[in-house]
């Protein structure tokens, strides 16, 4: 006899409960593969050490990354009956001192506090809400980062998880995906399809039928699909088996990239507790839903996020796009009828069903529903991710949250939605909000959230030759108009770039990037000039100096005077 | 046996306890890329022969992603990223500097470029022997490879 999911809470909460009140001052490294890179294992190794070395008990836990990369090594301390300290910027050697000066003598370092979270307040540190990163913020899918240890089932199950599977399970399907349907919530992979709109076309599809589970993210600037399985696979992995209960479906392919080591890790790890529990596989929780669930570490190729591509990548093969029709939902993985969503698509189910359609609609505004999760790169002083409303005011996620350029100069626009995507000046962005028709209208699509944020270090052209070059590496070559044309736009890019240029030559963008668009195969071809087209639109003068007055106003092109030269 | 064999033997193992997977071809190299941080030219006439794919689909996998960097010309590798966030961030510097050091040290590491894995708030990222590191510049950079033997 399976448990039944009170017993499963049962056991998950009192397990919770005695790691929260077992009396011992609690410490949290926030890790995830960012936070790694700034070495957040030598910090843990070093707290371990300095606990032995004083001979203090305390309990030192792996958490998922809140997305503060720029305070990154984050660690927070829990004091018994204390709100919780954040700490940033720790490094191997300040561990010791803040050990000794918090734990030991009681004094809660306010010099390298980010802030408190929880109820209560410490004199000295702010409340970590109201730090200009977090003001704006509105956590859903991120809601259980730097809470709970990634993919610990126990944990995630204290906080509320399964529970929407629970009670999924014991209704009708079609009122599950009603209840989706009425959130609007759509698409995050970028072309903001409703999600449940699109499931309907997989209700009555026979089995055996898929969902694949789209983490690709191969456009560089992006990295938020890899932060929900870094950070709380859980809360990807209930949202997959509520989907796949809607939709009929028998197996979830998974597909990341091999590369997200700690990503692939983790999920792997929560797959593993799912099955222990029975919540995925053969008869789920005692009910007569089956689904199976694959983490599939796969390649890292741009196009393999692309629907089609994706679909021989889970086969083994090249990720080559194919024609549509016949569209996935007919015939996909393996011939089989085949749903795709975003990795961040799937993560707000489990909310959406918990809270409701019209509760995810207040969050937004009508045309955008809920949060967008971002990726903030580039020139920022305030690097890392981060779930705001849609509808939020540019200035505000910019110039607040953002805090300005990491430079000191001032902002020269933002890069958005990747090499696919477009970009625009600060002075057009910054009285739009944040939402998603405006911002095409600009030719910045909002995408699946990157915003690279440019300072005036950045050159424009320069910029736009890099994510071009990076379009024609990820050409897949089946077709002529995007294997041709992205290649001839870098080399007429490099023109301007070292001072070989004429002025038509930014006609000739213009005039193959609508061949391409017009003409290609996937939306790769489709797309790609549309970064080119909207840089030559915004920052047609900076593109001008470099043809006309051979100078480079951000002073990146140092070789204007007609050297060609080459890049690899 | 020579190290070539060593390495020759693991490779044929990983093909081997793959060899009934889904989506085979893909998976198995990746893990050899990842266990080795390179992939061994032979691997392609291995894979070949214990999975059944002609030499030409394994080339035509290993030259669509952008994970598979194919033989070895150093000791250690160093890795740096040379998309959008990284770029902007510097890493043209990071990637001439390290260059530079690697000629002058020849064969104790070999510079290669890789696309994006996704730490671009740390921008420019590169990685050392597949860790990575953040907020790179060319001197840190070039402490890092310094550090190797
Ligand atoms: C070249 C190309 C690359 C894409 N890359 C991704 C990707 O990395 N991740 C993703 O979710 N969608 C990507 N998409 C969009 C997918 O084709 C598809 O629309 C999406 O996964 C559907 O999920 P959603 O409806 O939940 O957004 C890409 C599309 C194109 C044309
Ligand atoms: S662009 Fe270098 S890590 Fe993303």
């Amino acid at each position: 006899m399976p448990e039944t999911f009170t017993e499963i809470k049962r056991t998950a909460d009192a397990t919770w409960n005695e790691w929260v009140n077992n009396g011992s001052p609690r410490i949290f490294v926030q890790t995830n593969a960012d936070s790694m890179a700034s070495g957040a294992i030598e910090v843990k190794e070093a707290i371990q050490d300095t606990l032995d070395k004083q001979k203090i008990s305390a309990d030192v836990t792996v958490v998922g990354s809140q997305g503060m990369a720029f305070a990154e090594v984050v660690v927070d301390i829990i004091k018994p009956d204390k709100p919780r300290i954040t700490y940033g910027n720790v490094t191997p050697e300040n561990v010791p001192g803040l050990i000794v000066d918090y734990i030991v003598k009681d004094d809660p370092r306010p010099d390298l506090a980010l802030g408190t979270q929880g109820e209560g307040e410490i004199d000295g540190i702010p409340l970590l809400k109201d730090h200009p990163f977090w003001k704006l913020q509105y956590p859903i899918v991120t809601r259980n980062f730097g809470h709970i240890e990634p993919g610990n089932l126990n944990h995630y199950i204290a906080q509320g998880g399964y529970s929407m599977l629970n009670r999924a399970l014991e209704m009708e399907r079609e009122d599950v995906r009603k209840e989706i349907e009425s959130s609007v919530l759509r698409g995050r992979g970028g072309a903001l399809f409703p999600a449940a709109t699109k499931w309907n076309f997989m209700m009555n599809a026979p089995h055996p039928k898929y969902l694949a589970v789209n983490g690709e993210e191969g456009d560089a600037g992006a990295f938020t699909d890899k932060a929900i399985a870094e950070n709380d696979p859980h809360t990807l992995l209930e949202g997959i088996l509520i989907s796949a209960y809607t939709m009929g479906i028998d197996k979830s392919f998974v597909h990341i990239r091999a590369e997200y080591l700690v990503a692939v890790e983790r999920l792997r790890r929560a797959v593993h507790e799912l099955e222990e529990a029975n919540l995925v596989g053969e008869n789920i929780l005692g009910t007569d839903f089956s689904t199976e669930i694959e983490i599939e570490a796969t390649g890292h190729a741009y196009i393999c996020g692309e629907e089609t591509a994706l679909m021989d990548s889970v086969e083994g093969k090249r990720g080559t796009p194919r024609p549509r029709p016949p569209f996935p939902a007919a015939y996909g993985i393996f011939g089989r009828p085949t749903n795709i969503n975003n990795v961040k698509t799937l993560s707000y189910v489990p909310a959406i069903f918990e809270h409701g359609g019209e509760w995810f609609k207040s969050i937004g505004v009508e045309a955008a529903t809920g949060t967008m999760f971002l990726s903030l790169s580039g020139d920022v002083k305030h690097s890392g991710f981060a779930e705001v409303p849609l509808g939020v005011s540019l200035r505000e996620v910019v110039e607040d949250m953002c805090g300005g350029t990491k430079s000191g100069t001032s902002f020269k626009g933002i890069q958005t939605g990747g090499p696919l995507g477009g970009g625009a000046d600060w002075d057009s962005l910054k009285d739009l909000p944040l939402e998603f028709d405006p911002l095409n209208g600009l030719g910045a699509p909002v995408g699946s959230g990157g915003m690279m944020m440019l300072g005036q270090g950045t050159c424009i052209v320069d910029l736009t030759h890099n994510l071009m070059q990076f379009n024609a590496a990820e050409s897949c070559g089946k077709c002529f108009p995007c294997r041709k044309g992205t290649g001839h736009i870098v080399r007429t890019i490099n023109r301007v770039m070292t001072g070989l240029g004429k002025m038509e030559d930014l006609d000739e963008i213009v005039y193959m990037g609508d061949t391409m668009r017009d003409g290609s195969l996937c939306g790769l071809g489709q797309l790609a000039p549309r970064i080119t087209t909207a840089m030559l639109r915004h920052f047609r003068s900076e593109w001008e100096s470099h043809l006309v007055d051979k100078t480079c106003p951000a002073g990146v092109c140092g070789n204007l005077d007609g050297q060609e030269i080459t890049f690899s | 046996m020579t190290e070539e064999d060593v390495t020759r033997k693991r490779v044929r193992e990983i093909l081997t306890e793959f060899k009934d997977h889904q989506g085979a071809l893909l998976i198995a190299l990746l893990h050899i890329q990842y266990e080795l941080g390179y992939t061994p030219e032979f691997a392609v006439e291995d894979a070949s022969a214990i999975l059944g794919f002609s030499q030409p689909e394994v080339w035509g996998v290993l030259s669509f992603y952008s994970d598979f960097k194919i033989g070895k010309q150093g000791d250690h590798f160093i890795d740096i990223c040379v998309d959008g966030p990284c770029h902007i961030g510097g890493a043209p510097g990071v990637r001439r500097a390290l260059e530079e050091a690697a000629l002058d040290e020849s064969n104790k590491f070999e510079v290669r470029a890789i696309s994006c894995p996704g730490i671009c708030a740390k921008a420019p990222v590169v990685a050392v022997n597949m860790r990575y590191h953040g907020d790179m510049t060319p001197d840190k950079a070039l402490e890092l490879a310094a550090k190797l033997d």
